[in-house]
């Protein structure tokens, strides 16, 4: 019985050490090396000329073969396209429904949650872990919350 | 696009690759597309032949929902039942594919060969109800080459065509216009039943509703929908209609022989044809089917004394295709018979298991030639055949059609074919030696003479609204011939009448393999996966047989045995046989007993003379709603006045909103009992269906039901779902909090938090929770493509239940706030709400005093379910008005 305790103290102490030590997991291999460093700092590309649904839809969008093609080949020499499968590197579990337009609209910068994708050559998930707590910290924030409406943070907010 | 797109293997690789967690943007991405959102395209569906218009809601280029069309006039919106579930047929994985050739499998080169020297008069065509211009137009050129088409529909109204060549010289449609009308008779016409009419029938229904008093009175053998909605009703055999319909005639002074009636059925005829007198001009007299034509001749000729014709009755030119032959299976089946048919293609249709058992089919069948068979799966008259082909559904093919009214849709594919099916255009051009040309193309053809110039703008115009207007059949004045005389009736056999009728769910068989639609209980009886035989208590009693209890029916030299019903409202002596049941097409799971070889071709409605025993087995059967009378608890369902609620006390302070409370309120009064809510519900939500044996255990997972409570008239239909109760016992219940109050009121249910205790299920007082015994939602098969994107799959072990569609509250509000400004009332619309013909439900915010639902819920007839319990629940209930 001590022995599993122990166990379970250690699993405990474990988790939690994780927490705190969250590093995000290496920037995967992409099917293209592509650099976001190069596009937006150096070349000075917006975030919503690729992401192109952030405005307006749950999820920002990648770009499909089109777009990077408006730029890197001319029409008349344009080879048939064939779909990149990218790898995701961070994702929401499947019941969190989280919009991006309502964000955006609402003021929040593509980096707050996505960290500084600007500088980074090969895409990797943010430092900051995308728990259920650092979304509430800032949902707990807003000025609606002050005025007793929790609309923002109450469970059908982001699950259904 | 063909070279642009990469094979579905390679994505699959790809995907597998990456570990399962990857993103494949288009190549070349449809315009407009955006992540996330959902596209709508009109289109339509076809129901026995005839268009049920649609919006089709894609995700990703899946169609995962239909709500009817509100650009068609005919179907206002809402949709019914069937439709709710055709998304589950187009996925169904049991779908017909490849095409093969006696069991092997073969390419579309290998029967274009195999056809190419068939056109002549040796080639014939069987198909259902046929609305499709282009398809009538194909048809019509095959005539022209000698062939010939024949029409097959299990269910059809054969004897209302007769009736109108005998009253008018051609055949016409009739079409009620129930808005218009303050009384209407039904002699066994089912106005609010199933079928292809069924949406409009109910929306024009609950106008006339709405307008104020309207009677109904109906007489019948077995209960319908439009019987349980009367508010006078006769449980009337099948061979006495015709009596009554003499009577109100001689009443009327149409009619001079007087028949003999009994104190009960002169008492219902005196009631009748007063009312229609003095509603004269807007009163509508209908009669089924089931009536010899005779009868329906004459029932034209009383309108048309009352002045109903051409007011509440419309007559136009038919609007589906009209054989040559009065009957024109038993004329193809005897040519089939003389040798005289070298091909037959058989297109969506299964006339081995429907057609008339006394017609013998099979048997001429195997004198053809070349047997070809187009259809959704391998039915058994695809098993007969020597050539079966895949046959894609309405919303995998370019093909056109026409709604009940007439107006035309052109119906456009949202979805690449799932299983390679093929479409029909295309297999009828290839017979025409014609292979090869798109359907699109063909289609086009049809309209190109008939849509205003320019063609483009215009065919874009019309694939947008999904109506073709100016195209609805318009009303031709005509005067019956009233010089007809009435038959009489055949004496009666004595014994048994057995009364036929459609499956409410599964209609003539061909919605058997939907586990949605076997799942959804019976309107009247509450049946699930299984079938029984109707029958009168008085009868069940003389023979001692219970719910369950199985007898066998002699009728002719056939007998069939089953487990027996006992249905209220049935006439004496009476037992209704469910069509649709028993096909090899069913559902897994599925019980019901295949009735067709009892129903002769003379008389497909009624048959006479049968004889019943009990056999002394026993099915328990599988029912939702054990209990279907109120049994004194008269404040459950409310006829005419509310009392004035008493405030109940409560320990727990009230909940502040300081945005929206969502709130529903339910028009018992208008709710005919059609389940079109139940299936849109699924549908919405991804509900799946848990099979027979759970069914039967109680373990159905509908967040939404209707319950049905039998009484002298008929019976009373009442939706039940989460009430969203202000004080809501399951909030309080909940050891893990994962079911708790929402900010605008919402009994929000949290599936991450449950811990499945179901103390939330024994608490609440509505009995709205439905657990997940098993992992129902797991199964990988491609009905995963239709599950709605923008909820959550729920597990085993998890509590589930309505959430007011918090994902459609969701999607309006982002989008307000975005856009800032102020939700609508009425833009937020459920998906119960929305499919509902009769529009008896109305959702919205009560913060809002000008909302409809404020409105509602201030209306004299709002009362609450329990109210004395003290839940305050904020889905609430109109009383039904009294007659």
């Amino acid at each position: 019985m001590a022995v599993k305790l122990g166990a379970a103290a250690l699993a405990v102490a474990g988790l939690a050490a994780f927490a705190m030590a969250h590093r995000p997991p290496p920037a995967p291999v992409q099917p293209v090396a592509f650099s976001h460093a190069h596009h937006v700092t150096e070349t000075g590309l917006d975030c919503r000329f690729c992401h192109y649904a952030v405005e307006t839809a749950p999820a920002a969008g990648l770009p499909h073969m089109e777009i990077c093609a408006g730029c890197h080949w001319p029409v008349e020499t344009r080879p048939a396209a064939e779909p990149l499968i990218w790898r995701r590197v961070a994702s929401l579990p499947d019941h969190s429904f989280f919009d991006h337009s309502i964000h955006v609209a609402g003021g929040i910068d593509c980096a707050t949650c996505h960290g500084d994708v600007a500088r980074m050559e090969r895409v990797s998930a943010p430092a900051q872990a995308w728990t259920m707590l650092w979304c509430l910290e800032c949902h707990r924030a807003q000025p609606a919350q002050a005025q007793g409406n929790t609309r923002l943070t109450h469970c059908y907010t982001c699950h259904r | 696009m063909n070279n642009h797109t990469v094979s579905r293997r390679t994505v699959l690789k790809g995907i597998a690759a990456t570990g399962g967690a990857a993103y494949v943007p288009y190549a070349d991405q449809p315009e407009g597309l955006l992540p996330g959102i959902a596209r709508h395209y009109a289109t339509a569906i076809e129901f026995q032949g005839y268009a049920q218009p649609v919006l089709a809601t894609t995700h990703m280029g899946r169609p995962t929902k239909l709500e009817g069309n509100p650009d068609s006039a005919w179907a206002g919106g809402a949709t019914d039942a069937f439709t709710q579930a055709a998304c589950a047929l187009l996925y169904h994985p049991e779908r017909n594919r490849p095409i093969r050739h006696n069991g092997a499998a073969t390419d579309w080169h290998a029967f274009i060969r195999a056809v190419a020297q068939s056109m002549g008069p040796g080639l014939r065509i069987l198909t259902g109800t046929i609305t499709s211009p282009t398809m009538a137009r194909q048809l019509a050129a095959m005539a022209e080459a000698g062939a010939r088409w024949h029409r097959h529909e299990p269910v059809e109204n054969a004897n209302g065509a007769r009736a109108a060549r005998l009253a008018f010289g051609r055949v016409l449609d009739t079409h009620y216009r129930l808005d218009r009308a303050r009384a209407v008779v039904s002699v066994d016409e089912d106005l609010l039943g199933p079928g292809p009419d069924q949406v409009r029938r109910v929306r024009l229904y609950a106008e006339s509703r709405r307008a104020g008093p309207a009677s109904l009175l109906v007489a019948e053998p077995t209960l319908s929908l439009t019987g349980a909605a009367a508010e006078r009703r006769l449980a009337s055999p099948s061979r006495r209609l015709p009596l009554l319909i003499q009577a109100i005639a001689v009443e009327l002074g149409v009619e001079s022989r007087h028949p003999t009636l009994s104190g009960d059925e002169a008492a219902w005829v005196a009631a009748a044809a007063q009312m229609l007198a003095t509603a004269a001009g807007r009163s509508i007299f209908a009669a089924g089917p089931s009536l010899p034509p005779e009868s329906l001749a004459l029932v034209h000729s009383v309108n048309h004394a009352l002045g109903n014709l051409g007011r509440t009755i419309e007559l136009t030119e038919p609007v589906a295709l009209v054989p040559n032959d009065d009957d024109s299976l038993s004329a193809l089946v005897r040519d089939m018979r003389a040798g005289a048919v070298e091909t037959l293609l058989i297109i969506d249709c299964n006339p081995v298991l429907t057609a008339p058992a006394d017609l013998d089919f099979a048997q001429a069948l195997a004198r053809v030639g070349v047997k070809i068979h187009a259809g959704l799966f391998e039915d058994e008259t695809a098993a007969a055949c020597d050539w079966r082909l895949p046959l894609a559904h309405a919303l995998e093919e370019w093909t056109d059609c026409r709604a009940p009214d007439g107006t035309a849709t052109i119906i456009q594919p949202v979805i690449e074919p799932v299983f390679g099916g093929l479409p029909r255009h295309e297999i009828l051009a290839t017979l025409m030696g014609e292979a090869g040309i798109e359907a699109r193309l063909i289609v086009q053809d049809t309209w190109r003479p008939l849509l205003d110039e320019p063609f483009e703008p215009m065919w874009r115009r019309v694939l947008h609204q999904g109506v073709v207007p100016g195209t609805e059949a318009s009303p031709v004045r005509v005067t019956p011939d009233t010089t007809k005389v009435l038959s009489t009736a055949p004496p009666a056999k004595p014994g048994i009448e057995l009364i036929f009728r459609p499956d409410p769910t599964l209609w003539d068989g061909r919605l058997a393999p939907i586990p949605w639609l076997q799942e959804l209980p019976k309107p009247l009886t509450k049946l699930v996966w299984d079938s029984a035989f109707g029958i009168p208590a008085k009868l069940a009693e003389r023979l001692g047989v219970a719910d369950g209890d199985w007898i066998e029916i002699a009728a002719g030299d056939r007998t069939l045995s089953g487990p027996a019903v006992i249905l209220p409202g049935q006439a004496e002596d009476c037992v209704t046989l469910y069509l649709g049941h028993g096909g090899t097409i069913a559902a897994p799971g599925a019980t019901g007993p295949d009735v067709y070889p009892l129903r002769p071709k003379a008389s497909p409605w009624a048959r006479d003379g049968a004889t019943i025993r009990r056999t002394g087995a026993h099915t328990s059967l599988a029912v939702t709603q054990p209990t279907r009378d109120l049994q004194g608890h008269d404040d459950i369902v409310r006829v005419g006045a509310v009392p004035a609620p008493v405030p109940q006390p409560s320990l727990h302070p009230d909940w502040p909103y300081p945005g929206a409370a969502w709130g529903m309120v339910i028009d018992l009064d208008l709710c005919t009992g059609c389940n079109a809510c139940v299936v849109a519900c699924q549908a919405e939500n991804s509900v799946p269906s848990v099979g027979r044996s759970e069914a039967a255990l109680g373990r159905t997972l509908h967040w939404l039901t209707v319950d049905v409570y039998h009484h002298e008239a008929g019976a009373h239909f009442q939706p039940r779902l989460c009430m969203h109760c202000e004080k809501a016992p399951c909030e309080v219940g909940c050891p893990v909090n994962a079911t708790v109050h929402g900010p605008e009121g919402l009994n929000q249910m949290i599936y991450n938090r449950c811990i499945g205790t179901r103390t939330c299920a024994s608490y609440c007082p509505y009995k709205v929770r439905r657990f997940n015994f098993r992992d129902y939602a797991g199964a990988e098969t491609a009905w995963k493509a239709m599950r709605n994107p923008e909820i959550t799959v729920r597990s085993r072990g998890v509590m589930e239940k309505c959430t007011f569609c918090v994902q459609r509250i969701r999607r309006v509000q982002i989008q307000a706030r975005r856009d800032r400004r102020a939700i609508e009332d009425g833009e937020i619309v459920t998906a119960c709400a929305q499919a509902c013909p009769a529009r008896a439900i109305t959702f919205g915010d009560l913060n809002d005093p000008g909302s409809r639902v404020a409105r509602a819920r201030a209306d004299r007839r709002n009362y609450a379910l329990l109210a004395e319990l003290g839940t305050r629940p904020r889905t609430s209930y109109l009383a039904k008005v009294r007659g």
